[in-house]
């Protein structure tokens, strides 16, 4: 008997679209990342310690940023293909999770006012 | 900002994360204990970097699982309506647990994990159905039913995903641990696939990576707005996260479900003795400082 594929998998060019979306945002946050590490500690070192103001400090805050948006941007990408594809149950299902961390946000805005 | 330290950092997210891929899961789970004890780190900014750790091992190792179609993006989104939401609670709740408890509470649930894995050895697929025969024979099942292709076995395997409800459940209680302790929780995401949705184990190890960076996210979002990602510790966290990720995925992708099950076991009887420790608040010598 041949083996056959299930419909489900077959439909991948969501998967291949994912995979190069997480791939090229990894590789660039790390750049981000890495190149606010080295001015941080190799161009930047005379400059004192623990100074907060420093350039190469917010270039790593921004390689951190763009890592914690690519999660978002994935299920945005997610929304989109469901509902091109009609699946509109799993499309629901991104838009859900797209809110939940949109609150999760907001949720800390409101928590570090109320703490500031 | 002491550049020994980053390097410091920098090698022990590394290993931690390169472990954590071989087991399918996050690096996270030992980071926070390891910044807190050794690196003397502020609990809060250990969870913010963990937290980032988590999304960083999650989004580098996604791909490779992805192109093998081992995950199964569409249960995935499901699932994280229940993981997010947990993870929106954690965040919320976060202020009111004291950590210790949450710690002992942890160590409990990890070795609970730890005896549910042992005594069930079987994947819940059984490898000896072709994929063509097992589809004819699940014909009554939901749309998310799926198959994977087994290397080690050379063919596809199909499967079906089972009490939908039950995983859900257990899925929005490892979210409000994401979010509350900085982890993936994907030890308690991989027995809630095994046990409650019986899946494939590479299928769920494959998921349940694709779907921390999620739910990491949606916690991760208000540390960072609370100013608790510190760019000094978590970016070198976050860079050795991926390294090690990277080598982990690799690993696991040539190694049988079996070494993978035993190694996990091993893992989280370690960790519950490591989160013990850290709900009785014992302090190992620093290594860093």
């Amino acid at each position: 008997m041949k083996t056959q594929r299930l419909p489900s998998v077959t439909r991948g060019p969501l998967e291949r679209w994912l995979a190069r979306l997480l791939e090229y945002g990894t590789y660039v946050a790390c750049a981000v990342i890495a190149s606010g590490l080295v001015l941080a500690n190799v161009l930047e070192r005379g400059a004192g310690p623990a100074s907060p103001s420093l350039l190469g400090t917010h270039i790593v805050t921004v390689g951190i940023a763009i890592l914690l948006l690519l999660p978002a941007v994935r299920v945005t990408l997610m929304l989109a293909a469901f509902v091109r594809d009609r699946e509109y149950r799993f499309g629901f299902a991104a838009a859900f999770v797209l809110v939940v961390i949109v609150l999760g946000f907001m949720a800390g805005m409101l928590s570090s006012k109320a703490g500031a | 900002m002491d550049t020994g330290f980053v390097i410091w950092l920098f090698v022990v997210s590394l290993g931690a994360s390169a472990l954590g891929g071989m087991l399918g899961m996050a690096g996270g789970i030992f980071i926070v204990p390891l910044l807190t004890m050794f690196g003397h780190a502020d609990i809060h900014t250990a969870i913010g970097a963990s937290l980032v750790s988590v999304i960083a091992c999650s989004c580098s190792s996604a791909a490779p699982f992805l192109r093998e179609r081992l995950t199964h993006v569409r249960l995935a989104i499901v699932l994280e309506t229940a993981t997010t939401l947990g993870a929106l609670t954690g965040v919320l709740l976060a202020g009111w647990i004291p950590v210790s408890w949450l710690y002992f509470l942890f160590a409990t649930i990890l070795l609970v994990s730890a005896g549910q894995m042992l005594v069930r050895r079987a994947d819940p697929v059984e490898p000896g159905m072709p994929g063509g025969l097992a589809q004819g024979m699940h014909r009554h099942s939901g749309v998310l039913d799926s198959s994977y292709p087994d290397r080690a076995l050379g063919r596809d395997v199909a499967y079906t995903v089972r009490r939908l409800p039950a995983g859900m459940t257990l899925m929005y209680g490892a979210g409000l641990i994401s979010a509350l302790l900085g982890i993936g929780s994907g030890v308690l995401k991989i027995p809630a696939m095994d046990s409650a949705l019986r899946l494939p184990i590479k299928v769920s190890t494959a998921t349940s990576n694709f779907m921390i960076g999620v739910t990491a996210s949606a916690g991760a979002a208000a540390y960072f707005v609370r100013g608790e990602i510190v760019a000094n510790v978590a970016g070198p966290v976050a860079l050795g996260s991926i390294a090690g990720a990277l080598l982990g995925a690799r690993v696991l992708m040539a190694v049988s479900s079996e070494k993978i099950r035993l190694l996990f076991v091993g893992a989280l009887v370690l960790l519950a003795v490591q989160m013990l420790l850290g709900a009785f608040g014992v302090d190992l010598p620093s290594a860093a400082a």
